[in-house]
């Protein structure tokens, strides 16, 4: 807009008055800013689970050409993504409760026997309690393994509780849940 | 172009021209045309989100009924006002309605079911089944149903049942009905 008089320019800074004062500018900044801060505070939790659920996920799959050592290693790094009290209960894909070192073993021997094993985490939903340091997530996920001529496929859902334990998130309760129960025998 | 008068509408020369490209594509007022399209573009957010679902079909547990690859949509509105019946395919939730399990409902509460050499038997009545091609010897023992729960299987039967994702799901996890 152009000026073309002292009185005119008055006019345009009252109607404005509220844009232009420094006050409100400096006002508004800092408030853009303390949300910026709070967002990230509350959300660093989330993305610190995220990263971990991916990292573990990255840990349960296998690729062609992995070796023995490989699948040693990764059956103790499974583990260290739990509590060391945590409580499994993944029937059907394992027997009905699991301690952390049977699961290092039927990991190792499942490991073993597949050529490939694809573990994709199709949508989750994570719900951070930040003042009791703990997390309830629930995701979806379809684990594909491959051994011969043999391509087998599962989907599951999971529920996973975490809690935050010297600065660092894990798993205290892992469940998987059956949205169809089959007919009991 | 005629004029309430009868007479053939004369274009001014003095008139800007208009690009019938420009009109075709944003119309004749481009913030009106802005309006409407963000209008739409929430309509159909709203619709495809909540009402009519997107269904896109993996597996073969469905055949021949739903092929692999195929897409469908789910009626999730229908449920609210009525109970499903026998027959009708469902998407059933899981973690979300991201990723659902597509199932018949073979049986509703307070019916007993089971399958017998790969008959399917709902409060000892024998049910035909015409969508079953792929059938099966499945036998399976006596499920007592409860209140809200629903028994659903897929239409291939050609697998054991015990690889095959059936049996019993609560009435909550019913997301909504597959359109065609």
């Amino acid at each position: 807009m152009a000026y073309h008089g002292r009185g005119e320019q008055v006019t345009h800074r009252r109607e404005n008055i509220i844009l232009t004062h420094k006050v409100w500018r400096y006002g508004l900044v800092a408030l853009a800013a303390i949300v910026a801060v709070t967002i990230y505070q509350m959300d660093r939790d989330t993305r610190r689970i995220n990263k971990r659920l991916n990292q573990l996920a990255g840990t349960v799959e296998k690729t062609a050409g992995e070796g023995h050592l490989s699948t040693l290693a990764k059956s103790q790094q499974v583990v260290g993504y739990l509590t060391p009290d945590a409580v499994l209960r993944l029937h059907p894909v394992l027997p009905q409760q699991v301690t952390r070192r049977e699961l290092s073993t039927v990991f190792y021997q499942v490991h073993s026997r597949v050529e490939t094993l694809d573990f994709r985490i199709r949508d989750r939903r994570l719900e951070v309690d930040r003042p009791a340091g703990t997390a309830n997530m629930r995701f979806t996920a379809i684990g594909t393994a491959r051994w011969g001529a043999r391509n087998e496929s599962q989907i599951h859902e999971f529920h996973l509780r975490w809690v935050k334990q010297d600065r660092e998130w894990y798993i205290d309760q892992a469940e998987i849940v059956q949205a169809i129960r089959p007919p009991r025998r | 172009m005629v004029s309430p008068m009868g007479a053939h509408h004369i274009p001014d020369p003095a008139a800007p021209r208009v690009n019938a490209w420009r009109v075709l594509l944003i119309g004749r007022r481009p913030a009106h045309t802005l309006v409407r399209t963000g209008i739409l573009a929430a309509l159909c957010f709203l619709v495809f989100r909540f009402v009519l679902i997107p269904v896109f079909v993996r597996g073969e547990s469905m055949e021949p009924t739903f092929r692999d690859g195929g897409l469908n949509m789910a009626n999730t509105l229908v449920y609210r006002l009525r109970d499903p019946l026998p027959g009708e395919v469902v998407v059933i939730e899981m973690a979300t309605r991201r990723t659902m399990y597509l199932k018949r409902v073979l049986a509703t509460p307070g019916d007993t079911v089971y399958f017998q050499q790969g008959a399917l038997f709902v409060n000892g009545m024998r049910i035909e089944e015409p969508y079953v091609i792929q059938g099966g010897r499945w036998t399976t023992p006596p499920e007592q149903l409860g209140v809200d729960e629903y028994f659903v299987a897929g239409d291939n039967r050609s697998t054991p049942w015990e690889w095959h994702t059936m049996g019993v799901v609560n009435r909550s996890r019913i997301a909504g009905r597959i359109l065609f």
